[in-house]
């Protein structure tokens, strides 16, 4: 990884299309095709709306986007905390649904909750990257 | 963008067209239209996504209980669908093999 960007935005529903547009420009940036920029959008969204939640959090969404030899990765730390765990979705199919497209869409995903707060992650390698 | 919403009858079929993007902020919006529309006396909705340029878990989590909702009053949730990526968020999450789908209003309100 040979690039990185960070961003920092209240933990807000109404702010997360500030993560989507930033993935897509730094996908375009590190040469991903357009299909795989839309699924990169798609990814991060996914990421981002388990740990805001549809009422938002307190504190803030820290994304760290890292890219190079092909890859793209992104990891999302809620500090601050989510009182009461991360449950919370509004439809009951959500949580399956999700898990289904971050498996269709990225080559490895996965989430831990660590001191500083819950993290996100995932990794995305560009088609045809040869590493 | 953001998502806005126009109900519009075809044949005596409400067609709700939704444009924009549904992710976790806009999708409450999508359910509280769903729910004006099915107290509204209707048993079959068509929703129209040829504009929409986005949807998350959470907005298809949305039709998918408004798709339950309909059928277990005895009629359905039919979609229209023509950008790829919709289609192709629909076919990971296994969807095209519930919801009734069609690529024109017309095709939709005629079933």
């Amino acid at each position: 990884m040979s690039e990185e960007v960070e961003l920092s935005l209240p933990a807000k529903p109404e702010l997360l299309s500030l993560a989507r547009l930033t993935v897509a420009a730094i996908a375009s940036r590190a040469d991903f095709d357009y299909e795989e920029i839309e699924d990169l959008r798609l990814a991060i969204d996914e990421l981002c709306s388990h740990l805001v939640g549809h009422q938002g959090r307190p504190g803030q969404l820290r994304l760290r986007y890292q890219w190079g030899d092909g890859a793209l990765e992104v990891s999302c730390l809620l500090d601050g905390g989510a009182p009461g765990g991360l449950s919370g979705r509004a439809e009951p199919d959500e949580g399956e649904l999700s898990d289904r497209i971050l498996d269709a869409l990225v080559d490895e995903h996965g989430h831990d909750s660590e001191d500083a707060g819950h993290r996100a992650w995932l990794r995305k390698r560009r088609r045809g990257a040869t590493h | 963008m953001e998502v806005s919403f126009d109900v519009e009858e075809h044949d005596g079929v409400p067609v709700l067209a939704v444009a924009g993007e549904i992710d976790v902020y806009t999708a409450p919006r999508l359910r509280e239209r769903l729910l004006d529309v099915a107290h509204a006396g209707t048993s079959t909705v068509v929703v129209d996504l040829t504009e929409v340029s986005f949807v998350d878990s959470t907005g298809l989590g949305v039709l998918v209980s408004g798709l339950k909702r309909f059928r277990e009053a005895g009629g359905d949730l039919l979609l229209v669908v023509t950008q790829p990526q919709i289609m192709k968020v629909l076919e990971i999450t296994g969807l095209t093999t519930v919801f009734s789908i069609y690529d024109t209003v017309a095709a939709a309100v005629a079933k």
